[in-house]
């Protein structure tokens, strides 16, 4: 069982989806399948995000952010998608709208206190629309990850 | 007595607990005395008449009327944009 933060086992490239629904669902199984979360997590965060909706306005590609408790978590990892098709998600700043995603980052976060530097790494991260351009163009998930683990300053740890 | 902010979450604690180092790396450096405290929405009743201001990252959520302290919205910690005039508004209410 992998126990990674982040891996390609856990980024799909050009994800075709309709709906925020799929797309949660499509990045939670990928998380259930390896152990990270339970049962629990996947109908959760579909549920806050309904309530609570995660999608950032940062320019001409936007991220998306769901997440939920951290009861639902079994270990800490991060679920990436790029998607083939922007889809729309609610505005974390303004409830009333929508605005088209283009890359979802699924949190699993266990002790939030302890990835704070991961999770920092990350806002800052996706606040480079330059880093969110090459991103969109990667090929597959591997150089996703490539990409990612640059970026998020991540050490290989097996 | 140091003045205290609550960061407010809807989803759990990731995006607040980067709104709670950010806010507490500033005001440090700035020299502002503040205790940052992080609990979720349905918490807030606890602690709404005890804090200076509230930092809200559930943007989507209504807070009730009762609730007379200063409200902030925490987006700029997650988008980068405005975040220096929001941490600045927040220092406001904690000198």
């Amino acid at each position: 069982m992998s126990s990674k933060v982040l891996s390609a086992d856990l980024i799909i490239s050009q994800l075709e989806a309709a709906n925020v629904k799929e797309i949660i669902e499509s990045l939670g199984n990928k998380l259930h399948a390896f152990g990270y979360v339970k049962d629990s997590y996947v109908p959760a965060v579909i549920k806050r995000e309904g309530i609570f909706p995660t999608g950032l306005p940062l320019g001409n590609i936007n991220v998306a952010i769901p997440h939920t408790d951290v009861e639902h978590v079994n270990k800490p990892a991060i679920a990436v998608a790029t998607l083939a098709h922007p889809v729309a998600f609610g505005n974390m700043g303004d409830s009333e709208n929508t605005l088209k995603v283009s890359i979802v980052f699924l949190l699993a976060m266990k002790e939030p206190h302890a990835q704070v530097d991961l999770l920092q790494n990350l806002i800052e991260t996706f606040q480079n629309p330059e880093v969110l351009e090459i991103l969109l163009g990667a090929a597959d998930s591997k150089e996703i990850e490539r990409i990612l683990k640059q970026y998020l300053k991540l050490k290989e740890v097996h | 007595m140091a003045k205290r902010v609550l960061v407010l979450c809807g989803n759990g604690v990731a995006t607040s607990t980067v709104a709670c180092k950010k806010i507490q790396d500033y005001m440090a450096n700035a020299n502002v005395r503040c205790e940052v405290i992080q609990a979720k929405i349905g918490e807030l009743a606890s602690y709404a008449d005890k804090v200076d201001v509230i930092v809200l990252m559930a943007m989507g959520a209504t807070l009730p009327d009762t609730v007379n302290t200063p409200l902030i919205k925490g987006l700029p910690f997650l988008t980068g944009m405005g975040l220096k005039e929001t941490l600045e508004e927040i220092k406001k209410h904690l000198q």
